[in-house]
């Protein structure tokens, strides 16, 4: 379990992890949005800024607790039992 | 269009006149400083959602102008976004305020309030900090993609309300999404306006069920588009000048993470009980209440009264005994309430200012999730110190019935609110610094363990957390004081009458023999169980009334440090006060009132009983 959390962390990303759900993003990390597994929170994010589809950086991730993403100048803390429901792609950046 | 409104509203000028205008935008945006500056009267100007529930109305020129609570989009997710949406929907202009610093996320809704098809205008407030910020927007262009007027304002500094009042008369439709234009059209033939034709098309059910149409199943394409446009708007018209407020991003990171969050809450925490529970509960209370109220004011009515009516009478008793309603209750109401809930309105009138709350609530929300809650819940909770009638109220703003479930339990069992604080504070004041922190361990003990066993047994499921972060800022000191001098004001008119009341009713339980009555059938419970003299079962019949008129019962009865701490948290537990307890019944319905009130009185009393023993006063 450590062991693949640590390569995740590795500048050259595998093809492995390319795509995860958002709560095993790391700050400072770009990332795409896939879907977002919630109706209402789809929605809601939708307006906030971070649509499927939009890229978006993590920049804190409280610890057990919310991360908070970043989308233009918009920051939004997302809890982190939703973040698991929401799927990822990683860019190299 | 307008023609059918006109009718309706008495003392409204006949033609040009009688539109409304609807004031929408998302929540802190300054939405409501912008509808008092243009209407000059004052309303809540507040820092977050769920205090614009109740609808404010007022006129500029011949125009009638509605508030609306601060929603990120018009549709039917929560009570906040019926109540915009309806008024949107019966609205003929929208001067919709956007936020500079955040258009990304504002303009989400202006371009729905265009597709919408309504006439409106835009108030581009906050573009003198976004250009602190490093941020410039360009005004013109703005206004050409959107199609229509946009008006720069500094809502707090009271900027551009001239020209905002002078672009109403220019307030037209504006560019809506082309590849929605058809499906538009053919609806609004069949709903009869196309903004309830647009709300059908996004399958708001109420709006389609109105109509008796199937709800439009397309709603995700449609934001999706809306969101693409609104980015590809905010590439055209926002420059970053420089890459300004970074101390601001670094302040923000560190209100949120634990290691730095904490010890900062903590500092908060610490600063208010300094100011409130020291400065204020301790030497002003002292003073007033002490100095000038018990020394001076007290023996000069008595002295008043006793020229009238024989001391010892009935009606003596009733004006100017021991809970005389002309010696009491001015007593607490202007030498304790007064002065401490005005403290704790300036503080967290000052907090809701600066936008620290949202932070607060992404620090807290690891901890509330176990307690079936997300850190949305802080802010009724927050509320709730001040007063748990305000508290219960914002429930609205989470995200499931569950969580109201809850959220409103803990406040009404375990959070004192802002008056029983005060009168707690004062009386706590006397003790040693031990039994005050007892007092707070305690308390935070049952707000967990009750959050805890509620997330257990409650059925349902919670919603997680999903906030915007709005931009930290210094807080504007008028703003801070008029907002907090309007909440004080209210408070006070209202505890006013309950005080006067329940002094009476007190007074008159006292010389009809009633309150030595039950004095002496609770004294098993007061003087075995407890430990408390027997006139404590008088302070829990105040407390009926009010909860700090319970706490206030306690002030003449001179106990112990030990009696202190199990009568201040026996009445802290102890059931709402009236007025919240109506609010409870009205949002929550009579079986939870009744589950409330036993769980309460059951709680309080077995908590109280067991300190008492651990105490050994017993």
């Amino acid at each position: 379990m450590t062991d693949l959390a640590a390569t995740q962390d590795t500048d050259e990303t595998p093809a492995l992890c390319e795509l995860c759900t958002l709560d095993c993003i790391r700050k400072g990390e770009r990332i795409e949005i896939i879907s977002v597994d919630d109706q209402h929170a789809r929605v809601q994010a939708l307006r906030f800024g971070m649509a499927e589809g939009a890229c978006v950086e993590c920049v804190t991730r409280v610890p057990a607790g919310p991360l908070v993403i970043k989308s233009g100048r918009q920051e939004i803390a997302v809890g982190r039992a939703l973040a698991k429901r929401i799927s990822v792609r990683r860019l190299s950046s | 269009m307008s023609e059918a409104h006109c009718h309706t509203a008495a003392g409204t000028a006949a033609r040009p006149g009688c539109e409304t205008i609807v004031l929408a935008g998302n929540p802190n945006v300054g939405k409501s400083v912008v509808f008092n500056a243009l209407t000059g009267t004052y309303v809540d100007v507040s820092n977050f959602p769920g205090t614009t529930v109740e609808l404010t109305r007022g006129r500029v020129g011949e125009h009638d102008v509605v508030d609306t609570p601060g929603v990120y989009g018009v549709s039917s997710f929560n009570d906040e976004e019926t109540v915009a949406r309806d008024i949107i929907l019966n609205g003929d202009i929208v001067i919709n305020v956007v936020d500079a610093v955040h258009l990304e996320r504002d303009l989400f809704l202006t371009l729905q309030l265009i597709d919408m098809g309504k006439r409106m205008v835009v108030a581009l407030n906050m573009a003198d900090e976004a250009r602190r910020r490093g941020l410039a927007v360009d005004r013109d262009l703005l206004e050409d993609l959107l199609g229509v007027p946009v008006v720069e304002t500094v809502a707090v500094e009271g900027k551009g309300f001239e020209d905002l009042t002078s672009a109403i008369p220019r307030a037209r439709m504006g560019h809506a999404d082309v590849d929605l234009e058809t499906d538009i059209v053919e609806m609004a033939a069949r709903v009869g306006t196309r903004a309830e034709a647009l709300m059908v098309l996004e399958g708001d059910e109420y709006v389609s069920e109105r109509h008796g149409i199937e709800p439009g199943f397309h709603r995700d394409e449609i934001y999706l588009r809306r969101r693409n446009r609104v980015n590809d708007v905010c590439g055209h018209v926002i420059s970053e000048t420089t890459q300004g407020a970074s101390f601001s991003a670094k302040l923000s990171h560190a209100m949120m993470h634990p290691l730095t969050g904490v010890p900062m809450l903590f500092a908060l925490l610490a600063f208010m009980y300094v100011v409130i529970g020291q400065w204020v509960a301790g030497n002003l209370v002292g003073f007033l209440e002490g100095d000038v109220m018990l020394q001076h004011f007290v023996p000069f009515v008595q002295g008043l009264v006793g020229r009238v009516f024989a001391p010892g009478s009935r009606v003596y008793t009733v004006l100017a005994g021991e809970f005389g309603v002309l010696t009491m209750t001015p007593t607490y109401l202007i030498a304790v309430i007064l002065p401490l809930v005005t403290a704790f309105y300036l503080l967290l009138s000052l907090l809701e200012d600066t936008g620290y709350l949202p932070r607060i609530a992404a620090l807290t929300d690891r901890s509330l999730t176990s307690m079936g809650l997300n850190g949305r819940a802080v802010i009724p909770l927050i509320l709730g110190l001040g007063c748990i009638t305000m508290g219960t109220l914002t429930t609205r703003i989470l995200g499931s019935k569950r969580e109201r479930f809850i959220a409103t339990a803990l406040m009404a069992i375990a959070v004192p609110c802002s008056a029983q604080i005060a009168v707690i504070a004062a009386l706590m004041s006397k003790t040693s610094p031990g039994y005050a922190a007892g007092y707070l361990l305690v308390l935070v003990g049952i707000f967990v363990a009750l959050g805890t066993a509620l997330n257990k047994i409650v059925p349902g499921q919670s919603t997680d957390l999903l906030i915007d972060l709005p931009s930290l800022r210094l807080p504007r000191l008028d703003n801070v004081v008029r907002k907090s001098g309007l909440k004080v004001w209210g408070f006070m008119k209202e505890v006013t009458m309950f005080f006067l009341l329940g002094a009476a009713f007190i007074s008159i339980l006292q010389v009809t023999g009633v309150l030595d009555g039950i004095v002496n059938v609770a004294r098993p419970l007061t003087v075995g169980w407890l430990g408390l003299p027997p006139q404590a079962a008088a302070a829990f019949v105040m407390g009926f009334v009010r909860r700090d008129f319970g706490a206030a019962g306690f002030f003449a009865m001179h106990l112990s440090q030990a009696q202190l701490l199990v009568a201040m948290i026996t009445i802290t537990l102890f059931v709402p006060c009236i007025a919240s307890t109506m609010v409870v019944l009205k949002e929550r319905g009579w079986g939870y009132t009744l589950g409330l009130f036993a769980s309460s009185i059951g709680l309080a009393f077995l908590l109280g009983g067991i300190i008492a023993r651990v105490l050994r006063i017993a």
